[in-house]
């Protein structure tokens, strides 16, 4: 039986009433325990899990107060927080993320949203086009740095560099003419 | 709020019985009414903190999860949960029981820095470490190597590095090392001159 508000009722008989009261603490109790340890325990009130429900729209926020909530973006839900006094809410997170350690190409996310993008790439060419990195988003930083040859001396200038960086992709231009012609690479990318 | 003799009576949701009677059973409800409000006041507004602030959070504190919890679709779950090595940190995860995100990262060991090394530690979701700073080398033999301290990337997932000064005295080259077995520890680069640099690592843990 869910929780009954209006109960119990000045003419109500008591026999009706008791069922009634009953069924309201029970209501609360079974309710309260989601997302809480449950009443009559030593944290009851503290959370075990937020558990959060998209909402329709941006919740309004006091001067005092911040929000922490839900919101579907392309009908999929995201965390957003909002400053005080409903200033512009911030998407948290993005949908999805990829940080195993063994693949050469990872991403993660930071606030805005945007994806931070990162990898290794090894024997890149001359002019090698890298991407397009996945998932698609329009980049708006890349760095390279170049891993050292086995051979390589201190003085040598065999470093690449991020040229045509466009949507998805960029290429890798090597400064001067290096031997052997391939280098191993890392990158850092943010896309948005 | 009267507080009732039975203050360290738990709520009880199996009050009324069909035989009580009402002096019988007041007291048992004012308990259940006394422990409502005092458990829900934990982390949020109290029942009669007025309609601006009754039944929003706080404060929102996470007790230890031993497991991972379910999502519907439309949901997004926060909870915590202890990490091997580190402390109870935040998790995420995406809604139908999608994927789980490891969203803080904290350790108990902070960076230590060689001479001339600044380095700033911070995280992003997904259990990546972030090392970057500035070193302006002294004049010693290991002037060329940064320490990614705490050692605890076990693969770099991006490294970046400029010059300070007006000519760029650093080659954007690396070599890294791993002076523990599958730790990378320090990175090696090289300069045409002891210029100071700044540099951005990215790594797993």
């Amino acid at each position: 039986m869910s929780y009954n508000p209006n109960i119990p009722q000045s003419t109500s008989k008591r026999a009706i009433s008791q069922r009634q009261i009953l069924a309201n603490y029970q209501a609360i109790f079974n309710t309260f325990a989601e997302n809480h340890a449950a009443l009559g325990t030593a944290n009851q009130g503290r959370h075990n899990v937020l558990i959060l429900r998209s909402q329709g729209s941006d919740p309004a926020t006091g001067a005092t107060q911040t929000a922490l909530y839900n919101k579907l973006v392309a009908s999929v839900p995201n965390l957003f927080f909002r400053p005080n006094s409903s200033q512009t809410p911030i998407q948290l997170t993005y949908p999805s993320i990829s940080t195993s350690p063994s693949a050469t190409s990872q991403y993660s996310f930071v606030a805005g949203p945007f994806i931070v993008y990162g990898g290794r790439v090894n024997g890149v060419t001359n002019g090698q086009v890298i991407g397009p990195l996945s998932p698609g988003a329009n980049l708006r930083y890349v760095g390279i740095a170049t891993e050292r040859g086995p051979s390589d001396l201190d003085i040598d200038l065999n470093y690449a560099i991020p040229t045509n960086i466009s949507g998805t992709s960029f290429t890798v231009r090597f400064q001067g003419t290096i031997t052997p012609a391939t280098r191993n690479i890392t990158y850092l990318a943010i896309g948005q | 709020m009267t507080i009732p003799p039975e203050e360290n009576t738990p709520y009880n949701a199996n009050i009324p019985r069909p035989t009580d009677d009402l002096a019988s059973t007041q007291p048992n409800f004012l308990n259940n009414f006394f422990q409502l409000y005092e458990a829900f006041k934990k982390n949020h507004g109290a029942l009669d903190a007025g309609a601006t602030n009754e039944g929003n959070h706080t404060v929102v504190e996470m007790l230890e999860q031993p497991g991972s919890f379910q999502t519907d679709v439309g949901e997004i779950s926060v909870y915590s949960k202890i990490v091997e090595g580190q402390t109870d940190q935040l998790f995420l995860r995406f809604q139908g029981n999608g994927t789980e995100v490891q969203v803080t990262n904290y350790q108990i060991y902070g960076p230590v820095a060689l001479a001339g090394q600044i380095i700033y530690m911070s995280f992003l979701p997904g259990k990546l470490l972030c090392l970057f700073g500035s070193f302006f080398p002294p004049n010693l033999p290991d002037g060329k190597t940064i320490q990614l301290s705490p050692y605890i990337m076990n693969n770099i997932m991006a490294f970046n590095i400029c010059a300070s000064d007006v000519v760029g005295h650093v080659i954007p080259t690396y070599k890294i090392l791993q002076n523990i077995p599958g730790i990378n520890t320090s990175i090696q680069f090289f300069q045409l001159s002891p210029v100071g640099y700044f540099y951005f690592c990215i790594g797993n843990i």
